[in-house]
C-alpha cells in the first residue's frame, strides 16, 4: 500500500473550492456516511464512494482525486446532496471537480465529445434535411440545423 | 396559457414521441406554445467539464424568451434544471451574472431575469389545473398499474426549485395520473436515477443502475412506467432490449411518457401519441385499455 | 407466647389477574381453617382505596394482631398494605406479604387446580411465619450538621459551598498546598461558546469558599482515619505535620482523577516531544508551547478497549486543544486521530469550529492504532484513515496524547476509611448508576465529580450540588430512620469467636470488651452475620430461624418430594421472579419460594431441613455478580452452598438436588428457565 505523507498534501485546495460561492462549505461533513449509503451508483460499484470523495477533499488530496476515475461515475442524481443531514453540496462540489480535472486533462472521451459538438454547432444533435421531413410528415414545426447564435457565444470567449 | 416551448437537443431527434405526445395533450389543453428558432442547448453537457460554458448557454436561451416576453416550459428534466439553476444562480450571484452579461453582450443579449422557466408537468399541474385534465379525461384508465419514476432533474437540487414537490416524498407525477384514473403503484428504491449521466464515462455502471430499477419495477408488477425525461427514457425504454440481453433476465416493461398516458386517457390515437415510436412495445398495454 | 395469636388473611382478586386462574373464595375457606386464622376475606382489587379503608375496619372489628396479606408483590406493593395496617393499630412488622400474582397467577396459566394448590401452600407459609412475628420498629439516629467534604477540586468546593450555604458545617480536606483540584493545571475551559481561563475560574471559587463563615479549609492535609457511622464520624486529619481529630455527621468523596500515564507506548518517555493532554494544557496554560509546526494528536489511548470504557471528555479535550492551538498561531497544522468522536451540547460547536479553522480529523480502526515513528530524530505518526482505506505519515513535532483516566491515588486509602468500595478503572463505585449515582451503599457518605468517573467542569459542579443535596436531607432532618431489620445478638448464647464482626460487609459489629456489638445504625439486615454464626447466637429481626424455618415446614407438609424450596433475595433475584411474571413466562407449579433480604441470610440448617422434610430439591437464588445489594452477599452465599453441598454428601442427601441461580432483577427468563431446568433434572414432570 502506498504511504502518503501529508507534508505533500494541498491545503490551499481546500479553501479553494469553499472559496466557491455557490459550493459554500464543507468541512461539517461528520463522515455519517448517508451520501454513500443512497448513492445508486455505488450499489452497482463499490469502487464509487461519495464520502470518500469528501474524505480526500477535506484532508487535500487535490492529486488523487483530479487524476483518478473516481469523480466521473457520479450520475449528478443529488441524492447525497439532498440527505445530506449537513446540507454539504456534495454533487455540486463533484460536478466542480468534474470541471478541475477537465483543466488536468482527465475528461472521459464521451463528455470532451459533447463539448466538442456543442463548439462546433451549438447543440448536440444536427436537424438535417431527413430528420425535418421526418418531423413535417408528423405535423412537428421544422428546426434550424445548428444553433448558431450558442455557438457564437461559445466561440468568443 | 401561453409559453415558448423549449426542446433542447435530444426530444426532436431522438424522442419524437414525447414531443408529439405533449403538444397534442397541449392543444386540447388550451396551452398554446410558440416556437424560438434560436433556442440552443440548454448547457447541461457542459456542466461537468465546462460550467461556465453551461451558464453561458442556459442565459442565452432566458434572454432569447425574455425576448418574446414568455416563460419557458421544458420537457426535457435536464434542461428544466439547466435553465433553472442558470436562473437561479444569475439572481443570486451579482459577479456572475456580470460576468455572464459581459459575455452575452457580445452577441447583443442581456440577461434580466424576468422569465420563468418549468417544467411541463409542473404547467399541467400549476397552470392546466387537475380538474381541467379530469374534464377532458374521455377513457378512465382505471386498473392500469403505473410505475412512475420522477428522475433527478425534474425535482433536484430542492434549491433551485423553490419547495415545489419534495425530492425525499415526491408526489406531483402522481398526482396527475390519478386524475385519469390509474393505479399508481409503489416499488423499492423509486427514487434512484435512471443511471444516464454516467453513461458517457462508464456504460456498464449506467446500465447496471437502470438493470436495478427495472427489476424493482418488474418486481412490484407493473404494467408500464411513466416518466419526463428523454435521459431517463433512453435508459429504460431505448436500452431495456440491451439491459436484457446482458443480465439474461426478461423485462418487457413499456416506458411511457407522461403526456403519452394522459393521452391515451383524452382519446387521442396511438400515432398522434408517438406509441409507435416507442421502443418497448406498448400494444398489449393498449389492448388491455381497449377491452 | 403469651398474647392470643389472631391471624387476618387478604386474598386479592386483582381483577382477574389472580381469579382468573386461581379459584380465590376455595383459597379463602381452606385458610379459615388454618390454625390462629381469625378472618379470611376475599378482595377484587385490594390495593383500591375502598377496599383499603375497609381492611382497617376488618382489622379492628376483627381484633386481629396479625395480617397477611396475599397478592401481587412485596417489591411493589408492601409499602401500601404496611402503611394500612398500621392505619389500623397494627404494629407494621406483623405483616406478612405472600406474592400469588407473579408466582403463581401469572406463571402458571395452564393449571388452575395445581395453581390453586400452590396458593394454599403459600398463604399457609405466610400465616406460619406470621404467627411468628415479632412487633419491629425503626430506628432513630441523630445526625447533626457537620459534614466533612474530602478534596478541594471543583467538585468538592462546589459541595462544600451548598453545604455551608444551608447554614450547615463544611470541612473541606485538601491533599495539595492550594484548593483546585485538576483545574490548577489546565488552561481554559470552555462553555456555552465561552472560553475563561481555567485559572480564573479557580480563582472566583476559591475566594467564595475561603471567605465563607460555614467551611473549614484544611488543605496539605491528609486522612489518617474515619471511623463511625451517619451522624457519628470520627475523623482524624494529618495536616502541616500534625494531628487533629473532629467528628462529622457526613461525608462527601470529591477526590477527582488522574491521567493514566502511558509510558513505553508511542515513544512517551522517551522522547520529550510526546506529551500527554494535561502536559499540553501545561504548556498552553505556560505559554510554553514554542515554536511548533505539527502537532499530531491521537486519541483514546488506553481508554475504550478491553479493561476501560470510554473515557467520556477526551473528544472534547482534544478538539478544545487544538483549537487553542490554532489560535496560538493559525499556520500550525493540527491533525486529530480519533477512533469517534463523541461530542454533545455545546462541545459540538466547537467541533464545527475546529473544522473551520482548518483541524484536521483521521478516523482510524479499532484495531490498528496510529504508531509514532522516529526517522533521524524527525518524529512521525502513522496512521491508517479508515474512511479513506488511505495510510499517511504525519510529520510532526509534538505528538498528544489522550490518554484514559483512573482514580486519583488517595482512592485506596479512603476506600479503606470509608469501607465503600471502587471499580476496575479506579473509580468509586456508586451505589446504583440510576437509583443512587450520587450515594454509596453505606447512609451518609455520597461522592461526586471525577472521584466517581471522568467528567468535565459543568458535570462535576452539578454533582458537587447533588452531593452535598445528599448529603443535606438527613442534616437537615437531625435524624435518619433506618428499617428495623437488623441483627440482633444474644450475648448468653455468644462464645465470642469473632466471625461475625469479621464478616460483615459494613462493618456494623464492633468489638467491644470482648463481646460482638451490632451498631445499628450500620447494619442493613443482611443476615450473613446469623447464617454463619456458629452458636445460633444472632437472630435477624423479620427474618428469623424460627420464622423461616416455620416457612420450610409448612411448605413442606403434604407431597414434600414434588416440591422445590427456593430461598430468593428480595432485591435481585425476586426482582427475576417478578420478571417472570410480568413477562407471562409460563414454568411449572412445584417452587415454594421463602423470601429473604439476601442470599446469604440462607443458613446451611434451612437447607437441611428442607430435605430431612423430603424437598424434591432446593433453590438458593441471589443478585447477578458482581453486583448485590449487600455488596459482597451472594460471594457469601456461594461459598456457602460449596459447603452445604459437601454437609448434605455426608448425611447421605443427594448434593445435586441443591441448586442455585444468580439473576438480575430484569432477568425473568434465567428464573424461569431455571425452574424447568430443576424439574425436569430431578425428574419431577
Amino acid at each position: 500500500m502506498r504511504t502518503f505523507s501529508l507534508r505533500d498534501l494541498d491545503s490551499d485546495f481546500v479553501d479553494e473550492i469553499e472559496s466557491l460561492d455557490f459550493i459554500g462549505t464543507f468541512r461539517d461533513c461528520y463522515a455519517c456516511g448517508t451520501c454513500t449509503g443512497g448513492c445508486p451508483v455505488h450499489r452497482v460499484n463499490n469502487d464509487y464512494d461519495p464520502l470518500r470523495i469528501m474524505r480526500m477533499l477535506v484532508l487535500g488530496l487535490r492529486e488523487e482525486l483530479l487524476k483518478g476515475e473516481m469523480i466521473w461515475l457520479c450520475s449528478d442524481c443529488y441524492t447525497c446532496q439532498e440527505n445530506c443531514p449537513m446540507e454539504v453540496k456534495i454533487t455540486d462540489i463533484i460536478n466542480h471537480l468534474k470541471n478541475l480535472a477537465t483543466h488536468e486533462d482527465n475528461t472521459p472521451l464521451g463528455v470532451s465529445t459533447q463539448k466538442k459538438l456543442l463548439m462546433d454547432q451549438g447543440k448536440i444533435y444536427i436537424i438535417d434535411e431527413f430528420d425535418n421531413k421526418k418531423r413535417a410528415k408528423a405535423g412537428l414545426p421544422s428546426l434550424p440545423e445548428m444553433a448558431e447564435e450558442a455557438r457564437k457565444l461559445l466561440n468568443k470567449r | 396559457m401561453k409559453y415558448s416551448l423549449f426542446l433542447g437537443c435530444t426530444i426532436p431527434a431522438r424522442s419524437r414521441n414525447y414531443e408529439l405526445s405533449a403538444r397534442a395533450i397541449a392543444s386540447r389543453l388550451d396551452l398554446e406554445f410558440v416556437e424560438i428558432e434560436d433556442f440552443s442547448c440548454c448547457g447541461f453537457p457542459l456542466e461537468a467539464s465546462d460550467e461556465m460554458g453551461a451558464i453561458l448557454l442556459g442565459a442565452m436561451n432566458l434572454c432569447l424568451a425574455e425576448e418574446k416576453g414568455l416563460d419557458i416550459c421544458v420537457l426535457c428534466s435536464a434542461c428544466a434544471s439547466m435553465l433553472t439553476k442558470t436562473a437561479y444562480h444569475l439572481d443570486h450571484d451579482q459577479k456572475l451574472r456580470e460576468q455572464t452579461n459581459k459575455e452575452l453582450a457580445k452577441i447583443g443579449k442581456e440577461y434580466k431575469g424576468t422569465v420563468k422557466v418549468k417544467h411541463f408537468a409542473r404547467i399541467l399541474l400549476e397552470d392546466v389545473t387537475l380538474e381541467r385534465i379530469k374534464k377532458e379525461t374521455k377513457q378512465n384508465l382505471k386498473g392500469l398499474r403505473v410505475a412512475t419514476h420522477y428522475g433527478c432533474h425534474y425535482l433536484k437540487p430542492a434549491y433551485i426549485y423553490e419547495g415545489f414537490d419534495d425530492p425525499q416524498d415526491a408526489q406531483t407525477l402522481e398526482l396527475i395520473l390519478e386524475t385519469v384514473g390509474v393505479s399508481n403503484i409503489q416499488y423499492r428504491r423509486k427514487k434512484d436515477c435512471c443511471g444516464g449521466p454516467v453513461l458517457l464515462s462508464d456504460e456498464e455502471v449506467a446500465l447496471k443502475v437502470a438493470e436495478e430499477k427495472l427489476r424493482n419495477v418488474k418486481e412490484a408488477g407493473a404494467d408500464c412506467m411513466n416518466l419526463v425525461c428523454p435521459f431517463c427514457s433512453l435508459m429504460f425504454d431505448a436500452n431495456q432490449k440491451g439491459i436484457e440481453t446482458k443480465s439474461g433476465d426478461e423485462f418487457d416493461i413499456p416506458v411511457l411518457y407522461l403526456p403519452q398516458i394522459i393521452g391515451l386517457a383524452m382519446g387521442f390515437s396511438r400515432k398522434e401519441l408517438g406509441l409507435n415510436l416507442n421502443s418497448v412495445s406498448t400494444k398489449e398495454l393498449e389492448s388491455v385499455l381497449e377491452a | 407466647m403469651n398474647e392470643n395469636i389472631r391471624v387476618g388473611v387478604f386474598v386479592c382478586d386483582c381483577g382477574s389477574n389472580i381469579a382468573g386462574i386461581v379459584n380465590v373464595p376455595e383459597v379463602v375457606e381452606y385458610t379459615k381453617g388454618l390454625k390462629h386464622v381469625a378472618f379470611a376475606d376475599e378482595g377484587k382489587w385490594s390495593c383500591s382505596v375502598d377496599y383499603l379503608a375497609k381492611m382497617k375496619e376488618l382489622i379492628k372489628e376483627n381484633d386481629l394482631n396479625r395480617v397477611v396479606i396475599a397478592s401481587c408483590t412485596p417489591r411493589t406493593h408492601e409499602p401500601l398494605f404496611k402503611r394500612t395496617v398500621k392505619e389500623a393499630g397494627v404494629n407494621p412488622y406483623l405483616l406478612e406479604f405472600v406474592s400469588i400474582r407473579e408466582q403463581v397467577s401469572w406463571v402458571h396459566r395452564a393449571d388452575p387446580s395445581k395453581a390453586t394448590e400452590k396458593v394454599k401452600d403459600l398463604v399457609r407459609m405466610g400465616v406460619a411465619k406470621a404467627v411468628l412475628l415479632e412487633e419491629g420498629e425503626e430506628i432513630r439516629l441523630s445526625v447533626k450538621t457537620d459534614c466533612l467534604v474530602i478534596g478541594g477540586g471543583m467538585a468538592g468546593m462546589t459541595a462544600a459551598l451548598n453545604i455551608a450555604d444551608q447554614g450547615f458545617h463544611a470541612i473541606l480536606v485538601e491533599k495539595e498546598s492550594r484548593l483546585g483540584g485538576l483545574l490548577n493545571r489546565l488552561s481554559v475551559v470552555c462553555h456555552d461558546h465561552v472560553k475563561l481561563e481555567a485559572a480564573e475560574i479557580v480563582k472566583a471559587k476559591v475566594a467564595l469558599v475561603e471567605s465563607h463563615q460555614n467551611i473549614k479549609v484544611y488543605t496539605n492535609a491528609e486522612i489518617e482515619a474515619v471511623e463511625g457511622y451517619i451522624g457519628n464520624y470520627k475523623v482524624t486529619l494529618k495536616a502541616n505535620g500534625s494531628n487533629e481529630t473532629f467528628d462529622a455527621s457526613t461525608v462527601i468523596v470529591a477526590t477527582g482523577m488522574q491521567e493514566i500515564e502511558p509510558v513505553g507506548q508511542f515513544q512517551y518517555g522517551s522522547d520529550p516531544r510526546v506529551v500527554t493532554q494535561v502536559q499540553l494544557e501545561g504548556l498552553l496554560r505556560g505559554d510554553e508551547v514554542g515554536q511548533v509546526k505539527d502537532v499530531v494528536i491521537v486519541n483514546c489511548v488506553n481508554s475504550k478497549n478491553e479493561s476501560r470504557g470510554c473515557c467520556t471528555i477526551g473528544c472534547s479535550v482534544s478538539v478544545k486543544n487544538a483549537l487553542a492551538l490554532k489560535m496560538l498561531n493559525k499556520d500550525i497544522r493540527v491533525d486529530i486521530l480519533y477512533r469517534d468522536l463523541s461530542m454533545v451540547r455545546e462541545e459540538g460547536s466547537d467541533l464545527e469550529t475546529a473544522k473551520r479553522a482548518g483541524v484536521k480529523f483521521i478516523r482510524f480502526p479499532d484495531d490498528r492504532y496510529p504508531e509514532v515513528t522516529k526517522e533521524d530524530g524527525n518524529l512521525g505518526v502513522r496512521v491508517y484513515d479508515i474512511l479513506l482505506g488511505k495510510e499517511f505519515t504525519l510529520p510532526s513535532d509534538l505528538v498528544v496524547l489522550t490518554t484514559g483516566f483512573k482514580g486519583d491515588d488517595t482512592c485506596e486509602a479512603i476506600k479503606g476509611h470509608l469501607k465503600v468500595s471502587t471499580n476496575p478503572d479506579g473509580f468509586f463505585q456508586e451505589a446504583h448508576i440510576k437509583l443512587g449515582p450520587l450515594d454509596f451503599p453505606s447512609d451518609g457518605i455520597s461522592l461526586c465529580g471525577c472521584a466517581r468517573s471522568p467528567k468535565n467542569l459543568k458535570d462535576s459542579c452539578e454533582e458537587g450540588a447533588g452531593a452535598a443535596m445528599r448529603a443535606s436531607i438527613p442534616m437537615k432532618r437531625g435524624y435518619l430512620e433506618a428499617e428495623g431489620i437488623v441483627a440482633d445478638i444474644d450475648l448468653d448464647v455468644c462464645n465470642s469467636c469473632g466471625l461475625c464482626a469479621k464478616n460483615c460487609p459494613y462493618g456494623a459489629i464492633k468489638w467491644e470488651d470482648e463481646k460482638p456489638n451490632v451498631i445499628k445504625a450500620l447494619c442493613k439486615g443482611c443476615g450473613l452475620c446469623a447464617a454463619d454464626c456458629p452458636k445460633n447466637a444472632i437472630s435477624i429481626i423479620h427474618y428469623s430461624d424460627e420464622q423461616i424455618l416455620a416457612q420450610v415446614d409448612a411448605a413442606l407438609e403434604e407431597r414434600p418430594e414434588e416440591k422445590i424450596i427456593g430461598f430468593v433475595c428480595h432485591w435481585c433475584a425476586l426482582g427475576g421472579v417478578d420478571m417472570a411474571g410480568v413477562s407471562r413466562l409460563q414454568y411449572p407449579t412445584n417452587a415454594r419460594l421463602i423470601r429473604v433480604m439476601c442470599s446469604a441470610r440462607v443458613a446451611i440448617k434451612f437447607i437441611e431441613r428442607a430435605f430431612e422434610l423430603g424437598a424434591a430439591g432446593v433453590l438458593v437464588a441471589g443478585c447477578e455478580f458482581p453486583t448485590c445489594h449487600y455488596i459482597t452477599g451472594n460471594y457469601a452465599a456461594e461459598e456457602r452452598i460449596k459447603r452445604a453441598k459437601k454437609r448434605l454428601a455426608r448425611k447421605g442427601y443427594d448434593p445435586e438436588k441443591l441448586w442455585n441461580v444468580w439473576c438480575s432483577a430484569a432477568d425473568g427468563p434465567k428464573f424461569a428457565n431455571t425452574m424447568r431446568d430443576m424439574v425436569k433434572e430431578l425428574g419431577l414432570e
